[in-house]
């Protein structure tokens, strides 16, 4: 009787006192998710009316704010929160059944899945071909194509009685993929144009919603393989840094669940010194910090120390240094520096076009210098070095910019 | 201790034996206690210790009951070979689990994993991933266990997956209750780029080389252990010794632990042997490491090695002949790796590059080295290192000095320590000692253990000389001669071939003239003997072993210097270098001439050699030689000085060049300070001493005297008085305090001497030096 009352003494006390986890690289959930109120109820807003493409740079925290939506949606019912990664499939039908199995394991979506369907698309059994009503045709090589059974399948998902609000993470790896085994593009307009449809369909409209994320940028991965008119429904929805308060009081929680003390003054240091306020960013500095600490009170100067020893990872951040000409060539590469010089000396980045003077004596046509400045700052911001913030163009990560001041400058 | 493996250590050794890393060990607990939802990847070079806290953290989990409730940790072989799918990684980790269940001696369980396992055998790659992950995943919510998977060598796996990456990060990213806490000897690529699955999927610990303190801490816990007592008391008695082997190991565990009892060896001569044997246990470690390395890279390494100190980007790219690029390129690899660390140049804004573990460059100069000067270079810098540049002079000097010769002290030894040495004079000896065991050894391919074009292209004048000297002997050995009473053909050679002055064309041709059965006279004028109490002992054998040149063989202001720091001090030895140049070898060239005059007693050594030049009856090079001399000096010459110069105007009267004499002392601005001697001079050029009566009385007396005694014949001394009264009596009382404090210094004058500035030097017809 007595353990009873203590039990549930420890779970309130563990529900009032939050304990946040310093876990970096791997999506978290529940208590370790922190904050993103304000995103949460936006995209939540949004989805009720529109497909979105979630765009951000990696380690955002895309992927944890996908299955905190899910939590919210499922939590108020308002629909049934499906979150399948598609970033293992590599062909058309893998997709389907990722995006499938993701319905049919929720409680709402378990009766959507209708026997023969599920058996012709392969799911829940490892077999390579059915005898399809009869004809004792294999799968594999049968016509129709696999749009069919997928549409069917998706027929009978949208006969849901509650919305689905499916989260489909990874989607560019695959599109890249399909891209990259026919390179006349055939075979990605196929799949993009039928993916579009089945969001444009009319039995769908009020069943079906997407939100569309991924590490690469879809849009970014379209342009380039000419694909923009299958995405054009999508709401293009940016993820950002925290705000300031938001980014303290992340700090705050994190510190107090490890039995740490920051004060205002280091938090606004930590801050400065991530630039990027992501929770990564936090993250991979708060952990630095509290090795330094053990089991004294970190300070200020304390900071300094720690930051130091992770700008010593000369393997880690030289990478990106060395990494420029092998995904640029010559003389790309030389342009690619002087930006990023540029964007390193202020914290706070550069604009377009104090970029384009910087390389106008390397490309003194101006036309030619605006194509070449698009795409290298493409390429600078697909590959992880740069982000826009308020028309600025500024390094992702604070303490690369440092690093690229201190050693490559 | 095992070493190369520590799988094989004991548990209860594996915790012993577990001093380094525990702060990080304790970071990994505190994060399994919390719920372990971070994956970790340790990364760290060879011998960093990662295996080994890898393993320490599953006992540590095994051993704590609280956490061995929540969680189980499971040990994979330590290269996963039979990885290509990922099936086969996760059926590896069921294996594991059963592993970690049996040594729980929770047997059923284990069995009911293993039949499970084997239903999947015959399945496709797909299903049998997905269900060995999913036979996985299930075990642990049902058991409510987290299952730590230890992976070593993960960058191993994750290169053998890469078709498959964002499955297998998909199946780490959800919560199924499965934590990987990896090990990589370099950073994943694919933790670090930006279009990788894993980027920055990993926290990153990264196992450095341990901080003094640290490797204090572990050297002292593996003395205790192994109970070498000596050790710990050099710990506390010697910090610099223990500093030293810190530098030379680098603070890498493993190699600490190999070497720590380093730290018991004595300065007794056995250390060379003892660290030979500590050496070669590290052989395994350091050549796996080299082998390693891609082909380029180990181009570059072996330069770098045998370079010992600091090699910029450039010189390591002339060792090399490789594109500049590519050796930039793989530098900066190797410097990432950790192998080679790069370091600020002295008074140079260039940075150079090493290996950073001093111990492997020390190990691979003992294997890699063909030339004799490299062969025992480890050795030495080890000793340099580790017992300080004064243990190492003392050693050299012990070494250089030993009669006899240690019979296994080899030509190499000889060799690295000169090339450790500063001390110039103790180096050129103990190159000498190298090349004389050299020749002794009759290692006739010497161009192959030296390195004549290169380092050591100085010492090819010196076995060249050593050579010559040595067919000189032989050939006079060999020359059937009838000899004066009193001579033998083996007294002869030593003789002529131990003659410090004769050049050694001259003493080629006295061989000739020997062969040609025409033997001199070797007693007059060739008796070594005199030449001890002139030059000094130490100079004369120096000479006569070859390791410096004969006087009259001299070309460089080195040897210059060299022989006079060998000389007995005074002016004889200078003046012997001069005129053995002016009188049987090239004349000394300007530079050589002002380094002689700048030295003590340069001035009077000139002078005397500008007699016998004049002897030889060429003014014109005396004159040079003695304006030279006196040149700027008038006012501080000594009394030897002036007694040189005297002596000198002596014969330049008797060589009735009187007029010509006093024209120099003009030139040298002597006609006033030097009034009486000058004035004497110019008398006697004008056949009378009328002039001196014109001057004041004080200097007339003192002028009338030296005019008579200038005149006077060879051989007879003048007296002190007069010396001194050649400078004018200004002012009257500072020159009686000078002359009556000054003791002149004896100027002896050998029969030798004497007789060699009195007669003509030259006894046989020595051929002109050919052109």
């Amino acid at each position: 009787m007595i353990q009873r009352p203590c039990r549930t003494t420890v779970l309130l006390y563990n529900k009032i006192v939050v304990r946040i986890e310093n876990i970096i690289g791997k999506p978290v959930s529940d208590q370790n998710f922190f904050g993103r109120d304000r995103e949460l109820a936006e995209l939540q807003g949004i989805t009720e009316r529109e497909h979105v493409l979630l765009l951000a740079p990696r380690r955002v925290g895309k992927t944890s704010l996908l299955h905190a939506l899910v939590k919210r949606v499922d939590r108020d019912t308002s629909a049934i929160g499906v979150y399948a990664s598609v970033a293992a499939a590599t062909t058309e039908i893998q997709f389907v059944q990722a995006v499938l199995n993701g319905i049919y394991t929720t409680p709402g979506g378990r009766k959507l899945k209708r026997g023969f369907v599920a058996r012709a698309l392969g799911l829940g059994r490892g077999v390579k071909s059915v005898k399809f009503a009869g004809s004792g045709v294999d799968l594999e090589t049968r016509t129709p194509p696999w749009q069919e059974d997928a549409d069917r399948a998706f027929a009978t998902v949208v006969t849901s009685d509650r919305p689905l609000l499916i989260l489909i993470d990874e989607l560019p790896v695959l599109v890249l993929a399909l891209a990259n085994s026919d390179p006349s593009g055939a075979r990605v307009r196929a799949f993009l144009q039928w993916f579009r449809n089945l969001r444009q369909h009319p039995a769908g409209a009020n069943k079906l919603r997407f939100v569309l994320a991924g590490s690469i940028g879809l849009d970014n991965v379209t342009r380039r393989h000419r694909l923009t008119d299958t995405i054009n429904d999508l709401r293009l929805w940016p993820l950002g840094p925290f705000e300031p308060p938001a980014a303290h009081e992340f700090l705050r929680q994190l510190a107090d669940s490890y039995q740490m003390k920051l004060g205002a003054e280091l938090c606004s240091a930590i801050c400065k010194t991530a630039g990027w306020l992501i929770p990564f960013h936090l993250q991979v500095i708060f952990s630095v910090l509290r090795e330094h600490a053990r089991d004294s009170s970190p300070a200020v100067e304390m900071l300094e120390a720690a930051i130091e020893s992770l700008l010593d990872r000369r393997v880690y951040f030289s990478y990106w240094d060395e990494r420029l000409h092998e995904s640029l060539g010559a003389p790309s590469d030389a342009i690619a520096r002087d930006l990023l010089a540029l964007c390193a000396r202020d914290p706070e980045g550069a604009t377009s076009s104090a970029m384009s003077l910087t390389i106008a004596q390397r490309v003194p046509d101006v036309l030619e210098r605006a194509n070449t400045l698009k795409w290298i700052v493409d390429v600078l911001s697909n590959d992880g070095y740069l982000v826009e913030q308020d028309g600025r163009w500024r390094f992702r990560s604070g303490l690369l910019r440092r690093y690229w001041v201190r050693h490559v400058l | 201790m095992t070493l190369y493996n520590p799988h094989l250590l004991p548990r209860h050794d594996l915790v012993e034996t577990f001093v380094a890393r525990q702060p990080l060990l304790d970071d990994l607990v505190d994060d399994l206690r919390r719920g372990g939802g971070q994956h970790h990847l340790l990364v760290g070079g060879r011998g960093s210790g990662k295996t080994t806290l890898l393993l320490r953290l599953a006992v540590t989990i095994e051993d704590d009951k609280t956490l061995a409730r929540k969680c189980i940790p499971l040990r994979f072989p330590e290269e996963q070979y039979n990885v290509a799918r990922p099936s086969d990684f996760w059926m590896n980790a069921i294996d594991a689990l059963v592993d970690a269940l049996e040594r729980q001696d929770e047997r059923r369980a284990a069995k009911r994993l293993e039949s499970a396992l084997a239903e999947l055998e015959h399945l496709d790659e797909a299903e049998r991933a997905r269900r060995s992950l999913a036979l996985l995943e299930s075990w642990a919510r049902q058991a409510t266990r987290l299952v730590v998977l230890l992976v070593d060598n993960l960058d191993l796996v994750l290169e053998r997956l890469a078709a498959d990456l964002w499955g297998l990060r998909e199946a780490l990213s959800i919560d199924n209750h499965l934590v990987v806490i990896g090990a990589s000897s370099k950073l994943i690529d694919e933790a670090i780029d930006y279009q990788s699955p894993f980027y920055d999927f990993f926290h990153v610990h990264e196992l450095g080389p341990l901080s003094e303190a640290e490797a204090r801490h572990l050297v002292r816990s593996l003395a205790r252990r192994a109970k070498t007592p000596r050790v710990e008391e050099v710990l506390e008695q010697d910090p610099g010794r223990f500093k030293a082997l810190y530098v030379l190991t680098g603070g890498t565990p493993r190699t600490l632990a190999l070497l720590h009892t380093v730290l018991a060896l004595d300065h007794s001569d056995r250390i060379e042997r003892d660290l030979d044997g500590l050496l070669d246990q590290l052989t395994p470690y350091y050549k796996a490491r080299f082998d390693d390395l891609p082909a380029q890279s180990q181009v570059i390494v072996d330069k770098v090695a045998l370079h010992w100190h600091p090699i910029t980007a450039a010189e390591c790219q002339l060792a090399t002949r490789l594109d500049l690029n590519t050796v930039s390129a793989q530098l900066t690899r190797l410097v990432k790796s950790g192998l080679l660390a790069k370091v600020s140049l002295p008074g140079s804004a260039k940075l150079g590059f090493q290996i950073s573990e001093r111990f492997f460059n020390i190990w691979y100069l003992m294997r890699a080295s063909r030339r004799l000067r490299r062969r025992l270079s480890w050795f030495v810098e080890f000793l340099r290192i580790f017992y300080g540049e004064e243990d190492l002079r003392r050693r050299a000097d012990a070494l250089v000095s030993a009669q006899p010769p240690d019979r296994l002290d080899s030509p190499a030894k000889f060799l690295a320590f000169a090339s450790a040495i500063s001390d110039e004079a103790l180096r050129r000896r103990l190159e000498f000692r190298a090349i004389v065991l050299v020749m002794e050894h009759e290692i006739t391919a010497i161009r192959e253990v030296m390195d004549l074009e290169g380092e050591d292209v100085h010492l090819a004048p010196i076995i060249d000389r050593v050579r010559a000297l040595r067919e000189i002997r032989a050939r006079i050995a060999k020359a059937k001669v009838q000899w004066p009473a009193g001579q033998t053909s083996k007294s002869a050679a030593e003789v002529i071939s131990r003659h410090p002055i004769l050049s050694l064309h001259h003493k080629e041709s006295i061989v000739h003239l020997i062969e040609a059965g025409k033997p001199p006279n070797l007693v007059d004028g060739f008796d070594i003997a005199p030449w001890y109490s002139i030059l000094g002992v130490r100079l004369v054998d120096t000479i006569g072993s070859g390791e410096l040149p004969a006087l009259a063989d001299i070309t460089t202001a080195t040897e210059i210097q060299q022989i006079i720091a060998l000389a007995k001090p005074g002016w004889e030895a200078i003046a012997e270098v001069a005129t053995a140049k002016e009188l049987f070898g090239s004349p000394l060239d300007g530079e050589m001439l002002r380094l002689i005059r700048l030295m003590p007693d340069g001035a009077s050594g000139l002078i005397f050699a500008a007699s016998l030049v004049l002897e030889g009856n060429n003014w014109t090079r005396a004159r040079y030689l003695v304006s030279l001399a006196i040149r700027k000096t008038s006012t501080d010459m000594d009394m030897e000085d002036v007694a040189m110069l005297v002596a000198f105007l002596r014969t330049c009267i008797r060589k009735g060049r009187a007029k010509e004499a006093a024209e120099l002392l003009a030139e040298a601005g002597m006609t006033e300070r030097w009034a009486p001697l000058y004035e004497a001079v110019c008398a006697i050029a004008e056949g009378s001493s009328v002039r001196l009566d014109s001057l004041a009385p004080e200097m007339r007396v003192a002028a009338l005297e030296l005019f008579e005694q200038l005149r006077k014949p060879e051989g007879s001394q003048i007296p002190d008085d007069s010396i001194e009264a050649t400078r004018s009596s200004e002012p009257p009382m500072t020159n009686l305090h000078a002359a009556s404090s000054h003791k002149p210094r004896k100027h002896k004058r050998s029969k030798t001497l004497r007789s060699r500035a009195g007669s003509n030097p030259v006894q046989i017809s020595a051929p002109r030096r050919m052109k």
